[in-house]
């Protein structure tokens, strides 16, 4: 049986998130080498507590911002609806999630049960796609065409 | 094709003969069952969440009033408003009086079956009220001027040539096939929308009741942006999808994306009540009845359970030839051979549970057990019981097969001339022709020793 982390990892890739798995001394050399070519001033980074604003959010070529938790089983990540912080997720061309290793639970229902599951929440597995022409797969729908998770490992 | 169940047997003689159609429709439905496939055969527990949310979804519709209560306790509690519309008119005219209070202009839609029973964009467009549908399925399906052929995917039945020459015609973008560039396309026409937007409007997977929460399935973000940005929500939703607890809404996740797209997951599953930051102002939910009670009181209350995942039209072999428009109702298939009937009366619809060859595979494929060949056959026999529409030439017929199968020396007379006549005898098919009957019956050879 793999550890949550090995198959979170599996199931995020295979839904086309692209994981780093890194110590947490790295976190800031993964996010400059990731935002590497992208002007300053599009990039968003909730992280340093800035005040939202959607429409500017909504031009950011990037939006960095940290996760409330994970779902192993599944690969998915989920946002508190209650903080504003759920737009960066949302509105900007990329989005980087920033996972700590042990907020990861097994699988939906024991994160539902757990005293973290908040009333309103958004599960995302995966940048946003349609398959609505033939069936072929296309990122970036309406939501971020590219998802990348910074996994924080212990 | 005509837009009324009752025009099913014209649509399908128009349907048959367009192989692009057919093409497209089986090249999707295929490649949706086989990653469905692949999913239930590496999930070793499916048939235990298969009979977990089958159990489940029965338990809503036993207690469904229970259940509708404490959901409307819990929602209100968290200031949400909870109205209630017995049929699609009243529901509409709910939606139009909010969107007129609120002064609301511009409305972003979700993908949701029921507004298409409510027919609810041109409604709104129709008073003035410019209603944009934001999935790319149904954007495409709206500039089209068509109705979605597809519960899960409404554009199913058009190819990317077509789909193509329409943005290039309707939007004024540069001619593109290219399947990213035609997704570009609706995303940057609809992200001003989304913006520009007073009021919102979805469907809901699932309500549940213990939570009051609001649950929306989704891939594109369309939803999570409709829902999201404007100032106003209102969700529609029939009554028959509330689920008792947040386990059971788990469980029945295991199953939907699965059945309805061959993932494990959907991009995007939202949890929503009131009180989401930088979200809606007002959150209203709308739970509409529109013949579901009159079902859920019937022996065919559990058409009930379903979830709308659209793998009965995937696997069903007459969906796959006659494709989704064929019907002429808002939900065709096996699930809407057996709802479109049951939502209205038995008359309504009166030919599409025969569109059936009953051979199971919608049976067999449904996530929540709903047996819809034995609903199916309910249906034909409330159609053939109804005596103010009888088809009269049908009855004739089967009366005089079971006079003839009481009377078999009436039989033998009619047989004995069959087998003289020269020629084959026709029995309305152009397609299809019986074979000459055998000169001696299968009996009579029996009878003079030709098998000893």
């Amino acid at each position: 049986m793999a550890s949550l982390t090995e198959q979170f990892i599996i199931e995020a890739e295979a839904v086309h998130s692209v994981v780093h798995a890194i110590r947490r001394e790295a976190l800031e050399e993964t996010i400059r080498l990731l935002v590497e070519n992208v002007a300053p001033e599009k990039i968003f980074r909730s992280t340093l507590g800035l005040r939202i604003d959607r429409s500017s959010l909504a031009k950011m070529e990037i939006g960095i911002s940290t996760m409330l938790a994970g779902i192993a089983d599944t690969g998915s990540l989920v946002v508190d609806l209650s903080s504003p912080d759920h737009l960066v997720s949302l509105l900007p061309t990329r989005h980087i999630a920033i996972l700590h290793e042990s907020n990861l639970y097994a699988t939906l229902s024991e994160f539902l049960m757990s005293p973290a599951a908040p009333l309103r929440y958004t599960q995302i597995t995966g940048p946003s796609k349609t398959a609505d022409i033939e069936k072929i797969l296309v990122y970036g729908a309406h939501g971020p065409v590219r998802l990348d998770i910074v996994l924080i490992q212990n | 094709m005509d837009f009324s169940p009752k025009a099913i047997k014209k649509n399908f003689a128009e349907s048959l003969r367009d192989l692009t159609l057919r093409k497209n429709l089986t090249k999707a439905t295929t490649h949706t069952i086989d990653k469905r496939n692949a999913i239930k055969v590496s999930s070793p527990e499916w048939d235990h969440w298969r009979d977990a949310g089958a159990k489940s979804r029965r338990e809503s519709l036993l207690h469904l009033d229970r259940y509708l209560t404490q959901f409307t306790e819990q929602f209100q509690q968290l200031g949400g408003e909870v109205i209630h519309a017995a049929t699609t008119e009243e529901a509409r005219q709910k939606v139009l009086q909010i969107i007129q209070e609120e002064q609301g202009r511009i409305v972003v839609k979700a993908k949701s079956m029921v507004t298409e029973e409510l027919a609810l964009a041109t409604f709104l467009n129709d008073h003035g009220i410019e209603t944009w549908e934001t999935d790319l399925g149904e954007f495409i399906i709206q500039l089209a001027g068509e109705h979605p052929s597809h519960i899960t995917a409404p554009a199913i039945h058009k190819n990317r040539l077509q789909i193509a020459k329409l943005l290039h015609e309707k939007l004024g973008q540069p001619y593109s096939e290219d399947p990213v560039v035609l997704t570009g396309y609706a995303r940057q026409f609809l992200r001003e929308k989304y913006f520009a937007a007073d009021v919102g409007i979805s469907g809901a997977n699932f309500i549940i009741a213990e939570t009051g929460q609001i649950i929306l399935v989704e891939n594109e973000a369309n939803i999570r942006l409709s829902t999201v940005l404007p100032r106003v929500h209102i969700a529609i939703t029939g009554i028959e999808k509330v689920v008792p607890t947040r386990i059971d809404f788990a469980n029945l996740m295991r199953l939907l994306p699965a059945s309805a797209t061959g993932q494990k997951m959907a991009g995007y599953v939202s949890a929503l009540t009131p009180g989401i930051s930088g979200g809606p102002k007002r959150q209203v939910i709308i739970l509409l009845d529109a013949g579901r009670r009159q079902m859920l009181y019937s022996p065919k209350w559990e058409m009930l359970a379903c979830i709308r995942c659209g793998a009965c039209l995937n696997i069903c072999p007459i969906f796959n030839r006659g494709g989704g428009h064929a019907y002429g109702s808002v939900y065709p298939g096996p699930m809407g051979a057996v709802l479109t009937p049951g939502l209205t009366s038995a008359h309504a619809a009166p030919d599409h549970a025969f569109a059936s060859s009953l051979c199971g595979a919608c049976v067999d494929i449904c996530p929540v057990k709903i047996p819809l060949t034995k609903l199916l056959v309910q249906t034909r026999k409330e159609v053939v019981e109804d005596k103010n529409h009888r088809h009269l030439g049908e009855a004739a017929l089967w009366n005089s097969w079971a006079f003839l199968m009481r009377h078999p020396q009436v039989l033998q007379f009619f047989r004995t001339i069959g087998s003289k006549l020269p020629y084959r005898i026709p029995w309305g098919s152009k397609s299809r022709r019986l074979p000459r009957m055998a000169e001696k019956t299968f009996l009579s050879q029996v009878r003079h020793g030709q098998f000893d």
